[in-house]
């Protein structure tokens, strides 16, 4: 389920959503559970205050109810709002008719001045709160500490804040669900171009189409360019592929015929010169189209290659393949550069140039790289006789052969030559102003070979 | 000297080692990784001829082992494999050389001989030992610029002690490197041979001397520096 993507924008943000709307609640319902608590609070501050308004203290130093209280809930019996007058702690000079035999632990004496709230229970187990108020009237001599004490029911605060979440949950679960729908759909809208590309591939994997469109929003237009960069190399790649084993095929065709012929020959004094002469020009063949097949060329998806690595290990292996220890290689390419080729692409090219420095070398083989405004350069040269003028020319021909006498084909700079062209790049060869000998270059543009 | 062949087309097998074998070559076969890894694990070559496309092991994990387990003789790659990555990686694994199919026999046994040149640190074809020459490439033998007629396990005699000159070389020792492994190494036949090619080379009263050192072997010791 977490593999499809909106699978995973739903869970994730519908989990945060309902994380959050239920931490919305809950701090709601505190909230307006404080208010009621807070204004509940006031009104009992407020009948506390009216009951010293309504009372006086006789000369006998006790406090009684005087006059009427406004509010008639202390005198019907039970209606939930209580009050009662303590004096010097244990008296109580007066008690609300609504409290007649119900029993409620008030708050015991306070001093002057003093006031506290306190959530209690009465003897029927409803909840209370109370406040108590402690004064002293210093207007007789016997001046004694008179507690104001109210109480009020936390019934109707309860059921009334039961009525609100109740609502509340509701209101926010409706909220909800129309949000997530909203959401869905965003995602379903959202998504529907990923959805219209894979749909595409899934045709072109049929093959109803060949490529990608474009028209498709700015943040997959690279995904989807990218995507049809890689079919067209695809393409290009078995183009390549059929090509070069429709081109073995029918160049083995002409040496295969010639072979049976001349065993079949009256004639066979000529048979071994023959054969090794066909099997020379069969084993050329081969090696020519399977390089072709096997060239990756420029793909925009193509891995970084670092060229310092790849030249290295081909010094490394030439140097040992050689066994010329009074070969001197200096390989100054830097370390940390890297090119956008298929690293078998480079190493085909690095590995064929090197191998011919160090055929024709006396002593010294140097690699170097250059980087310019717009191009990279990748050099290579050798201290051998070189080339001159009109050889320069031909070199890069198939077959041409500087000195027949040394080991080879005559196909390596071919091989470059075809590698590099499939990358928009060129082979130059040149007279070596180092070292006298040949220098071979490979001239990359920057703008599609070096990672920005 | 003795060479390990390995490789899985017994046709081309066979054709090559026909030729190694002309060409002066105890050789050895094995036509698969397992049997390449027990040989050359086991026994001593003085060159190993191996392609990479073997059945059960391949030919680059065979390398690796032989070289795991210090067997330093000298390796040549042969097979079809012609990428210049197969051909680093190849060489990275501890081969030496390498020689990509189709090839010509001549130019195998070049390689061969270069790298066992290489492995005796000698870099010439020509060893010469005082007034002694041994032309490696065209496997003759002089005295002072004449020419020798040996045959062919004579000239392997003297050629593997011009390689190994100044060391000492056990009987055994240079029984496996001029002969195959069927041969009978408790016969005489080394003893007969050294005495044979002291007396063709004529090293009587000279500084160049195929010495015998009772119990240990046979030394060829020269009066110039290698």
């Amino acid at each position: 389920m977490m593999n499809s993507l909106s699978s995973r924008i739903i869970i994730t943000a519908g989990s945060v959503f309902i994380g959050f709307m239920v931490m919305m609640m809950f701090l709601l319902d505190n909230a307006v559970r404080k208010s009621m608590e807070t204004s509940l609070q006031e009104r009992l501050r407020a009948h506390a205050n009216m009951i010293i308004a309504a009372s006086e203290q006789g000369a006998d130093g006790m406090t009684r109810l005087t006059q009427a209280l406004p509010d008639l809930r202390f005198f019907a019996y039970n209606s939930g709002l209580y009050g009662q007058i303590r004096v010097n702690g244990k008296l109580i000079t007066w008690s609300s008719p609504s409290s007649q035999s119900i029993h409620i632990p008030f708050i015991e004496e306070l001093s002057m001045g003093e006031s506290k709230f306190k959530t209690l229970n009465t003897s029927d187990g409803i909840p209370l709160m109370s406040y108590a108020l402690g004064i002293r009237w210093g207007q007789t001599e016997l001046d004694l500490p008179v507690t104001i004490e109210v109480a009020e029911s936390l019934l109707p605060l309860q059921t009334e804040a039961r009525k609100f979440r109740q609502l509340m949950v509701l209101w926010f679960t409706a909220a909800g669900i129309i949000l997530l729908l909203i959401q869905a759909v965003i995602l379903k809208w959202g998504l529907s171009p990923i959805r219209d590309v894979a749909a595409r591939i899934k045709e072109i994997e049929a093959g109803k189409h060949t490529k990608l469109e474009q028209n498709n929003p700015r943040e997959l237009q690279i995904l989807t360019q990218t995507i049809n960069d890689l079919l067209d190399s695809e393409h290009a790649r078995k183009e390549r592929y059929r090509n070069a084993l429709g081109d073995l095929a029918h160049s083995l065709k002409t040496p295969l015929a010639l072979l049976r012929s001349s065993i079949h020959s009256q004639e066979r004094n000529n048979l071994a010169e023959t054969v090794e002469e066909q099997v020379a020009r069969m084993t050329t063949t081969v090696e020519r189209e399977l390089q072709n097949a096997a060239t990756a060329g420029y793909q925009s998806l193509a891995q970084n290659c670092n060229v310092f690595q790849v030249s290295q290990r081909i010094t490394a292996a030439m140097v040992k393949v050689s066994g010329r220890s009074d070969i001197h290689v200096a390989n100054n390419i830097p370390a940390q550069l890297v090119i956008k080729w298929d690293e078998h692409d480079l190493m085909e090219v690095l590995g064929n140039i090197v191998d011919n420095a160090f055929k024709w070398c006396q002593s010294t083989v140097s690699l170097g790289a250059e980087l310019t405004d717009d191009h990279l350069t990748i050099f290579i040269e050798d201290d051998g006789p070189g080339a001159d003028g009109h050889q320069l020319d031909i070199i890069k021909q198939r077959g041409y052969r500087l000195d027949a006498t040394k080991p080879g084909q005559g196909l390596g700079l071919d091989i470059v030559d075809r590698i590099v062209k499939t990358y928009q790049s060129e082979l130059l060869i040149s007279k070596s102003e180092h070292h006298g000998g040949l220098k071979v270059t490979i001239s990359s543009p920057i703008d599609q070979h070096i990672p920005s | 000297m003795r060479a390990l062949l390995v490789e899985d087309e017994r046709q081309l097998c066979d054709q090559l080692e026909a030729h190694l074998k002309q060409a002066g070559y105890a050789v050895r076969c094995a036509h698969d990784g397992q049997s390449a890894l027990f040989l050359g694990k086991e026994y001593d070559f003085d060159v190993a001829i191996i392609d990479i496309g073997l059945p059960h092991i391949s030919g680059l994990d065979v390398i690796r082992s032989w070289r795991e387990k210090a067997r330093d003789y000298p390796i040549l790659i042969l097979t079809a494999l012609s990428s210049w990555q197969d051909k680093v990686e190849g060489l990275e694994a501890g081969a030496d050389d390498y020689l990509v199919k189709p090839f010509h026999h001549e130019e195998l046994l070049a390689r061969l001989r270069a790298l066992v040149r290489r492995y005796g640190r000698w870099t010439v074809s020509k060893l010469e030992c005082g007034e002694l020459t041994v032309d490696l490439a065209e496997q003759r033998v002089l005295i002072q610029d004449k020419e020798i007629a040996l045959t062919a396990y004579e000239y392997r005699i003297i050629e593997y002690l011009a390689l190994h000159r100044d060391e000492v070389i056990s009987k055994t020792v240079l029984t496996e490197h001029i002969y195959d492994q069927d041969f009978d190494r408790d016969s005489n036949v080394i003893e007969v041979l050294v005495g044979r090619v002291r007396k063709k080379l004529g090293l009587k009263n000279t500084q160049t001397q195929i010495e015998t050192l009772r119990g240990r072997g046979y030394r060829l010791s020269c009066a110039t520096p290698p």
